[in-house]
């Protein structure tokens, strides 16, 4: 699973550390992104898809992304980062266009959806 | 006129819902602790016993259901699914995306695991590939927010793929969404989201009364009582039995009357009763043989009898099918058709923005009533009035 966070200003994490509100009309989300070790991570607080529906107080816990660290221009997850195959590619890019604005870019065979995440809360 | 209605490529669903050829998430909503990426277990199918609770589901699927819909990483801000019985207890929808294939899924009554349920049917063919999954009724519940039914993978549950179906409590609308898991190679992640609103209810009302739908009985041929034949089910690679109820053949042609019988599904597009074929036949004249062709078949005209696009909106929320066409492309077999009248509109995507748009060429109306089971044809020409 190859997952990166691409910083074009600054590899600081707690610059995306807060609660996230997806902006889509697919479906409705708000996810915490928080700091664990030297990686962050980002945590379901809520997700309806107008089917299932994840909320915090759910006994199981849900994860949009973990384990990412930073490697060298970007932030990549510990498997990614141990391989060099030609797959390494990011499958999804956090790019942030204002200190409350994210610009999430998930790709799939390297075809982008866009989102943009806003901050709701530190 | 420009934007007036989105209509994007379908090739690219569909290569997302042939689950042999993606092993790639979605959004990955994966467990915390490492688990994603990891093969998943099947999981235990309990049926819904229908004679108790979930008959109801047959007759809130009907219907024309025009939304829009995202699939993994793709948006189409129209799409729409044509529910409409093809028997007493089994109705049917399908996308026809045209040159790159089809995908279907269709519901009906049936018998599985001791239970009368009510199982799906999903699957199509893309560029060779056939398959075909059944899924079996394993939740019906009431929610909040509205009447809420779950399908599972027959054989290997939740933990391979399932569909979830909601209708919403105080609207005429659908939540439609999937999640699969690449056969088992991760944990199962959203796939499909559609959402939509049932119109043009006489399509399914029609079709309804034609055939005494919906009834708790079962086809025959539909009839699940003995479980699938293993002998034929697909064994993915690396496993020794069959981890879902999956039937697939591939070949290198799109050509389904080959396909079907090799992959061992019980039940195949001969089998199904009412639903027809229409062939249609594309006279470009002036247009260049490379040009991109989208092709209609709506309730209502697209264009009006000068052969410009119409200026009721409202006709173009009546879409039923819009596949399209390859370049080079001059006839189109489609399948799986109800039976009903058409209005076949052909139009040269001239921008090539896979949309009705300023600019593109079109023609007067043309339409076409199609009788069960029938085999018909339709030639469309004089494609030559410029937008």
């Amino acid at each position: 699973m190859l997952l990166t966070i691409m910083f074009s200003c600054s590899k600081n994490t707690t610059e995306l550390v807060g609660t996230w509100q997806v902006k889509s009309k697919y479906y409705k989300a708000t996810y915490a992104i928080m700091e664990e070790n030297d990686s962050i991570k980002a945590k379901v607080l809520y997700y309806n898809d107008g089917t299932t529906i994840i909320r915090k107080k759910d006994k199981k816990e849900y994860y949009v992304f973990e384990n990412l660290k930073p490697s060298k221009n970007q932030y990549m997850d510990a498997v990614s980062g141990a391989t060099t195959t030609n797959e390494n590619k990011p499958n999804i890019a956090l790019q942030p266009i204002h200190k409350d604005t994210l610009k999430v870019t998930t790709y799939i065979r390297n075809k982008p959806l866009n989102e943009i995440w806003i901050r709701i809360n530190n | 006129m420009k934007k007036a209605i989105q209509f994007l490529s379908f090739s690219t669903v569909l290569s997302l819902v042939f689950i042999a050829c993606s092993a790639e998430d979605i959004r990955n909503i994966a467990d915390p602790n490492g688990e994603k990426g990891t093969p998943t277990q099947t999981t235990e199918v309990i049926p819904i016993d229908i004679n108790s609770d979930g008959f109801d589901f047959m007759a809130k699927m009907q219907g024309h259901w025009v939304g829009n819909n995202l699939v993994i990483n793709d948006e189409y801000p129209f799409f729409a699914w044509d529910y409409r019985a093809i028997s007493s207890s089994h109705t049917f929808g399908i996308h026809e995306g045209g040159s790159a294939g089809n995908l279907f899924t269709s519901f009906f009554v049936s018998n599985y695991k001791g239970k009368r349920t009510i199982m799906a049917r999903n699957g199509g063919l893309l560029n060779g590939i056939y398959r075909t999954s059944y899924f079996v009724l394993d939740k019906v519940e009431n929610k909040d927010n509205g009447r809420y039914y779950r399908l599972v993978d027959a054989i290997g549950g939740d933990g391979i793929m399932y569909m979830e179906l909601r209708f919403p409590n105080n609207t005429d609308s659908l939540y439609f969404n999937s999640y699969t898991s690449g056969l088992g190679n991760r944990i199962p992640n959203r796939h499909m989201t559609f959402k939509g609103k049932r119109m043009h209810s006489e399509l399914a009302e029609n079709a309804a009364s034609a055939t005494g739908y919906p009834q708790n009985t079962i086809d025959p041929e539909l009839d699940f009582t003995n479980g699938f034949n293993k002998d034929f089910l697909y064994v993915k690679e690396g496993l020794s039995q069959a981890n879902s109820a999956t039937f697939l053949a591939v070949q290198e042609t799109n050509n389904i009357f080959d396909l079907a019988p090799q992959s061992g599904d019980p039940y195949i597009i001969t089998d199904h009763p009412r639903l027809a074929y229409l062939q249609v036949n594309i006279d470009r004249g002036a247009l260049d043989n490379d040009q991109t062709l989208l092709l209609f078949l709506s309730r209502d005209p697209f264009t009006d009898t000068n052969g410009y696009f119409t200026s009721n909106l409202n006709a173009f929320k009546t879409a039923l099918h819009f596949p399209v066409l390859s370049i080079k492309e001059n006839q189109f077999l489609m399948t799986y058709m109800h039976p009903g009248t058409y209005y076949v509109t052909v139009v040269a995507d001239i921008d090539g923005d896979f949309s009705i748009s300023e600019g593109d060429i079109t023609h007067p109306p043309r339409k076409v009533t199609i009788e069960p089971l029938a085999e018909q044809q339709i030639t469309i020409d004089n494609i030559t009035i410029q937008n």
